[in-house]
């Protein structure tokens, strides 16, 4: 049994403009110790599926359905407060933008011990040896003098080092990271996420990783999930998603990806995928890539009928009338 | 712009609280007009044969809300009275606005030398007691309307100079100013066709609640003696006058302030609406 | 840091010294004071005399300079009205006020509070309708006709509190009151506010993924947050309790500094005005000060 398994998850957002169907029946499986991609467009519902995970979310969402087990509790049912010993206990979380994350007025000493005094009930003393301990491990100099400073004086690229110093505080068995590096210069980035992968592997941690990124994707993900307006279009190990893409979107995906060889040169030209995703307020209908896919006729039905996740090799799965695989065959 | 009534309106249908207050607003702004043109003289007829006659007696519709003190007939008196409260909060709120507005866009789009001095300016005057400021002035200069005005006016700026000057700021950054201005545009046009249009929804928004604010503040003033002087009227100056029959004629003293706060919280109910309609 | 404090005192200072030159001029503009005090019927010899003894004779500015040269020296001149010196006077009626304004600051912060973070926390649902409704309703009274309402239930008839005087604890109770609700109305919408945007914020929702409990969460790591624009609007309302004191020690013929500021106004005492604005002026500037320490003690950021 997997480590994380949801089934059917669909979150909803009432806003002023209409009901947004965030996420629309989203299934899919974390194993222990492996790390899943989650990929797609902002706008796609990959944030509010990954924060539907632990009920992380503002009170105009409402998960309308589905099931999200957690080593066997389905944690979509479970009380309010049992869901608290579990989050940074076994779960832990990585935001998007580490400068509004952590608390402006508690020093980081505190913000990391708090957490350690919380879920593991050892005293004031111990709770500051490790965190001083944890510092270290994500790499801050100075880590005894720096837990008295305040988030305003860590850069960046610090602030997402505690934030990972938080989120492994308990050890937990999952890592769920939105986006923890778009907010990132380039060069920080990369930092990160080698500190992300070490620690990773050193504690066979799983993780649920959300980007936008293909590169990040490649080098990090043992399964990559595509998320579409809510749906995914398109999953399977990072070897089948990347090296032979089924789903028009994930294509354009890859494509949209500069792909540089050894020389230096563009080999492949950049291409950005005409139009917009689709407004998730109205109640949607067939393939929703049907209008910006490059295949889709008017005739062929696609449009109207709902489109499954059929299966187009061992564990990789697509949604779409026009998979690469079909378009060989045909032609 | 018909846009933005449709989804004014939208928002209004839904809302019972605000649908109230719309029509409150409406009627007491054509029922003050309407006594203002028509009963003015009536109002000040005194019958002291009818003195402090309580409200709902059957006397006939003019006496529907009593007499005051003098035989006035109360439903004249709270017209005429609720006439000069609203032109008067109107106006204030109409001068400091655009005074305020403008200072406020070119304190955003001023050198910082100009922009600090006026921002200076504001602070200075949001320290001063406002009632207090305006006690001064209207008893030493005059206790005119035009004075009144004038000085509410002055202690009002700083709030829509600091809006208007935030809006304008934010306008300044956003992108579609540097391509208009890269598109050769001349600055002053971009300035006033985007900021401008840009500043309005909170500037309007403001005015809504700023009408409550001076509402209140003028009848507080012309409560202890210095706003509206009689035989003039305002909703402040009834209850003044109301103060000597309290004990045992309440409503002279109670109606003009279920007035003056019903029109208050009607104004900020709607000030809402035309908050989440204007500024999403 | 040192730059804010200066900003918002100096602003303070500068209105306290404008407004003191403001009474100093609209005084001398507006008739003659020795004619108004000795009335009609007073002979050019009593007028004269009466300038010589309070300087009316010398050129403006003379006068605007020893006058300047008094105040620095705590020198207010006479009450005409009370006939004792006009700080003396304005001094001794200041404790009645501050106790009025302290009680209703404190009050006001602690019940604001409490209903501006229900109302928060609990966003959208009745509790926070009721709470909004009842404080709009607040912010739209006239306070000197929820005085006098005040007054016509609760001392007149149902005889409970007296309805005028500073006369035992029983009648502080309505001045009180009265200047509580429309203060309270500001506070629990600014509480409100603040909190629903901090609540919103991402460093809650970091606190709420490391499994911190719900009520840790709003009083460790939302409240403090929540309090710094709460003071900013706090320390604008005790401009407004000096407005409100204006009013409310008329209707309740309290004797505090209001009384003598709007007594001072109507019976031309401009010793007393000046006197007494300078004492309102210097507690709003002291209470600013006290603002600004506070914002140290809670937000790191402007600490050095």
């Amino acid at each position: 049994m997997s480590l994380l398994e949801v089934k059917d998850l669909t979150t909803s957002i009432v806003t002023r403009r209409g009901t947004v169907h965030a996420v629309q029946g989203v299934s899919f499986g974390v194993e222990r110790g492996s790390s899943v991609c989650v990929v797609g467009e902002s706008g796609s519902g990959k944030s509010v599926m990954a924060r539907s995970i632990i009920r992380l979310l503002p009170r105009e969402a409402r998960i309308v359905s589905g099931s999200v087990v957690f080593d066997g509790t389905d944690l979509r049912t479970l009380p309010e407060k049992r869901l608290e010993d579990l989050r940074g206990m076994r779960i832990g979380m990585l935001f998007q933008d580490p400068m509004s994350c952590l608390n402006p007025v508690l020093t980081i000493g505190t913000q990391i011990t708090e957490t350690i005094r919380r879920h593991l009930r050892v005293p004031r003393a111990e709770a500051y040896k490790r965190a001083v301990e944890l510092l270290g491990e994500v790499r801050i100099d100075n880590a005894e003098r720096r837990m008295a400073d305040y988030p305003h004086q860590y850069s960046g690229g610090m602030r997402q080092r505690v934030m990972l110093a938080i989120a492994l505080s308990c050890d937990p068995d999952l890592l769920i990271a939105d986006e923890p590096t778009t907010a990132l210069d380039v060069t920080v980035q990369a930092r990160i996420l080698d500190l992300l992968e070490d620690l990773r592997q050193a504690r066979g941690l799983a993780l649920l990783l959300i980007t936008h990124d293909m590169r990040i994707v490649e080098r990090v993900a043992d399964q990559v999930l595509v998320m579409y307006a809510g749906q995914i279009v398109e999953s399977g190990k990072r070897k089948d998603v990347l090296g032979s893409p089924q789903h028009p979107y994930t294509e354009a995906l890859l494509g949209a990806v500069p792909d540089i060889d050894d020389s230096g040169a563009r080999t492949s030209r950049l291409t950005a995928i005409p139009g917009s995703p689709p407004d998730l307020t109205a109640t949607l209908a067939g393939c929703r890539f049907a209008p910006r896919c490059g295949y889709a006729r008017l005739d062929d039905g696609c449009a109207s009928a709902e489109v499954e996740l059929r299966a187009v090799g061992a564990g990789h799965l697509v949604r779409s009338c026009h998979p690469a695989i079909a378009r060989e065959a045909k032609g | 712009m018909s846009e933005t009534w449709r989804q004014f309106w939208h928002l209004l249908k839904r809302d019972v609280p605000a649908f109230i207050a719309l029509i409150w607003l409406v009627l007491t702004v054509i029922l003050c007009t309407w006594g203002y043109f028509t009963v003015q003289t009536a109002s000040l007829r005194q019958n002291l044969n009818m003195r402090l006659i309580p409200p709902g007696t059957s006397h006939g519709l003019a006496y529907l809300l009593g007499t005051d003190g003098l035989g006035r007939s109360y439903v004249e008196r709270l017209l005429v009275a609720g006439a000069t409260s609203l032109v008067i909060a109107a106006s204030v709120v109409a001068i400091s606005a655009v005074i305020g507005g403008a200072l406020g866009i070119i304190s955003g789009n001023a050198p910082s030398a100009v922009d600090t001095v006026i921002m200076r300016v504001c602070d200075v005057i949001m320290a001063f007691p406002s009632m207090l400021l305006a006690l001064i002035a209207l008893y030493t200069i005059s206790t005119s309307p035009v004075v009144l005005i004038g000085v509410l006016a002055f202690t009002r700026l700083p709030i829509y100079i600091r809006t208007a000057r935030g809006e304008a700021l934010r306008t300044r950054g956003l992108l579609y100013i540097s391509a208009a201005r890269m598109s050769g545009t001349r600055p002053m046009a971009v300035t006033f066709r985007h900021i401008v249009r840009a500043a309005l929804p909170a500037v309007w928004t403001l005015v809504t609640f700023e009408i409550a604010l001076t509402m209140l503040t003028e009848s507080g003033l012309s409560f202890l003696g210095v706003g509206i002087q009689p035989p003039g009227a305002s909703w402040g100056l009834l209850v003044s006058d109301g103060q000597t029959y309290l004990y045992s004629s309440w409503w002279v003293a109670v109606l003009p302030g279920i007035a003056i706060m019903a029109t208050a919280v009607a104004l900020r109910v709607l000030g809402g609406v035309v908050s989440s309609v204007l500024e999403g | 840091m040192a730059l804010a404090i200066s900003r918002r005192v100096g602003a303070s200072v500068v209105a306290l010294c404008a407004l003191i030159v403001f009474v100093f001029v609209m005084a001398r503009m507006t008739g003659n004071p020795a004619a108004l005090y000795l009335g009609e019927g007073a002979s050019q010899q009593q007028i004269h005399e009466y300038e010589v003894v309070h300087g009316l004779n010398k050129p403006v500015w003379n006068q605007f300079f020893s006058y300047v040269r008094d105040v620095v020296h705590g020198d207010f001149g006479q009450s005409t009205l009370y006939n004792a010196p006009a700080m003396h006077v304005a001094l001794s009626r200041f404790p009645n006020t501050l106790v009025l304004a302290l009680v209703t600051f404190v009050l006001g912060l602690l019940i604001g509070s409490v209903l501006g973070s229900v109302a928060a926390y609990w966003e959208g649902r009745a509790a926070d309708k009721v709470i909004t409704a009842i404080s709009t309703a607040a912010l739209s009274f006239p306070s000197f006709w929820l005085a006098l309402v005040l007054v016509l239930v609760f001392a007149l008839k149902l005889g409970w509190l007296p309805s005028s005087g500073m006369s035992g604890l029983s009648s502080y109770v309505l001045p009180i009151v009265t200047l509580l609700v429309a203060n309270l109305g500001v506070v629990v919408q600014a509480v409100r506010d603040s909190l629903v945007g901090v609540l919103r914020s991402e460093y809650v929702a970091a606190a709420t993924a490391k499994g911190m409990r719900r009520w840790y969460v709003v009083t460790r790591h939302a409240w403090r947050n929540a309090s710094i624009p709460v003071l900013t609007i706090a320390g604008a309302t005790a401009v407004g309790i000096v407005n409100g004191a204006l009013i409310v020690e008329t209707v309740f013929d309290w004797p505090g500094i209001g009384q003598v500021v709007v007594n001072a106004v109507l019976n031309r005492d401009f010793a007393l005005l000046q006197a007494a604005v300078t004492v309102i002026g210097i507690a709003v500037v002291v209470f600013n000060v006290l603002i600004e320490l506070s914002y140290v003690f809670l937000d790191p950021r402007i600490r050095r």
